[in-house]
């Protein structure tokens, strides 16, 4: 089981549920709005937009990698490689200039080093096993995923611990963070992550056509999706790989404008477990992380000030939506042993590797590259070494490859 | 329990699960308001060298995970 959405057809559209999702969507921006500020409203929209664009495209960094590695399928990272090089085109002129509208700008940069390593590899073998990754964990619970709630709550979990450990990790071995722009400047930077996120794309495409004879192309529809016009298949889905990329690089530079830092979903994690764990009895305000300026800051305010936790709850409902028109919200409440076990393991893995290499699949790998810090490519490099041991230790848990 | 009461529990059971996280977090901004205005965490903020946090300092700015990150000497 991967971070996908069901492959059944399309069924009628599934009006409870999205009547629901949609309710609780103007009702999580109506909140943000009244008791923050208008931005953080239209942040729980671009929350919403991710998760809707993540479920239609069934767009899946867990799943995409496996199905590179085993099957030989990349669409999903040709189309990982066009979001992120659309989102780079906006975000890297946008960071260079510090402010837009008065609104300081921050890349998700961070260092290369012991504990980036580390976090990488537990992550990417994490998600083969917890069967997502972050984004996917999350749109698939809104999709209706009762094995990914488990994945979900040991992510949670796994972040938190990784609190507890992150400032002895930080003391180990770092280079620092390494930002080409400040030696190369933005527009020679720009130009030389296009052409390697290019040759990225380039190479998927050679691997596809070496494994399996032909290339599916990331801007038509998936093989079993219904024929339909454009505008049925915006609201009704099974969109194109390319719509999604596009999709998400639009959202993650509003997300940029209006939260003055690029899309994020992990900090949200350790934050909800601190926040659970506070309920529970455990003060954790006194562990050294959460004396940090803005770990204490998020600590003693509410959630919905803190930016990807609005843009998380967004995804869930945003996916939840999706689920809803699309007449694929079916979820199942049975769940093996064998694989409840490895969505435990898998969500501790991701949680607390996501927390030592300074992110996930979002906050490092989409926005780190697009941040034009090197530490997304050491992570990326890193993670998919790890989702490459993840896969065989997916055969002791009896999850299909 | 046939398939369709099945499936039927899991949404209610779900759509509970719901309504008990909106709940959590309506609580969670009643307990932060009572304590003072509310404003948004929104990160960016530049912090001086002279400023130390954690275990890392001096620091300019946090990576996305909150870690304060160390200053540029060369800036």
């Amino acid at each position: 089981m991967v971070a996908t959405v069901p492959a059944a057809p399309a069924g009628a559209v599934d009006r409870p549920v999205a009547l629901l999702a949609a309710g609780f969507i103007l009702l999580l921006a109506l909140a943000c709005a009244l008791a923050v500020d208008g931005r953080q409203g239209l942040l729980a929209l671009v929350g919403a937009g991710f998760g809707f664009a993540l479920y239609h495209g069934s767009f899946s960094f867990a799943g995409g990698w496996r199905a590179a590695i085993v099957r030989g399928r990349t669409g999903s990272i040709r189309a990982q490689m066009l979001a992120i090089g659309l989102a780079s085109i906006a975000m890297l002129p946008l960071l260079a200039r510090g402010e837009f509208l008065g609104q300081p700008l921050a890349g998700a940069v961070g260092p290369l080093g012991l504990s980036l390593a580390v976090g990488a590899l537990m992550f990417g073998f994490g998600m083969q096993l917890g069967g997502g990754c972050a984004s996917g964990t999350l749109f698939t619970v809104g999709g209706g995923s009762v094995r990914m709630l488990i994945t979900l709550a040991f992510f949670i979990a796994g972040a938190l611990l990784g609190t507890a450990h992150l400032p002895w990790w930080s003391q180990q071995y770092a280079y620092g963070v390494v930002l080409p722009a400040e030696h190369l400047g933005v527009v020679a930077t720009l130009l030389l992550q296009l052409a390697a996120l290019a040759l990225v794309f380039w190479l998927a495409r050679r691997w596809e056509l070496r494994r399996t004879g032909a290339v599916a192309a990331i801007s038509r529809p998936p093989a079993d999706a219904p024929v339909l016009p454009v505008s049925r298949r915006l609201w009704r889905g099974q969109w194109p790989l390319a719509w999604a990329a596009v999709a998400l690089a639009v959202l993650a530079v509003a997300n940029l404008l209006l939260a003055g830092q690029p899309w994020s979903v992990t900090f949200a994690f350790n934050l909800w477990g601190a926040k659970l764990a506070g309920l529970l009895g455990l003060d954790v305000a006194g562990w050294e992380y959460w004396s940090w300026s803005m770990p204490a800051q998020a600590l003693a305010g509410p959630v919905l000030a803190e930016s990807t936790s609005v843009t998380n709850f967004g995804i869930v409902l945003g996916a939840l939506l999706a689920a809803g028109l699309s007449g694929r919200f079916a979820p199942v409440a049975r769940v093996p042993l064998k694989s409840a076990l490895a969505a435990a393991i898998g969500g501790l893995l991701m949680g607390y590797g996501a927390r030592l290499s300074f992110g996930c699949n979002v906050g490092a790998l989409f926005s780190g590259i697009a941040s034009g810090s090197l530490h997304g490519w050491a992570w990326f490099a890193l993670a998919f070494a790890g989702t490459a041991a993840g896969l065989r230790a997916r055969r002791c848990f009896g999850l299909e490859d | 329990m046939t398939s369709s009461s099945s499936a039927s529990t899991v949404r209610i059971v779900l759509l509970v699960l719901l309504l008990a996280v909106a709940a959590t977090v309506a609580t969670d901004f009643r307990h932060s308001a009572a304590a003072g205005p509310v404003t948004a965490l929104r990160n960016a903020e530049t912090h001086g060298a002279e400023e130390e946090g954690g275990s890392v300092a001096p620091f300019c700015g946090f990576a996305p995970c909150g870690m304060p990150l160390e200053c540029d000497p060369a800036r």
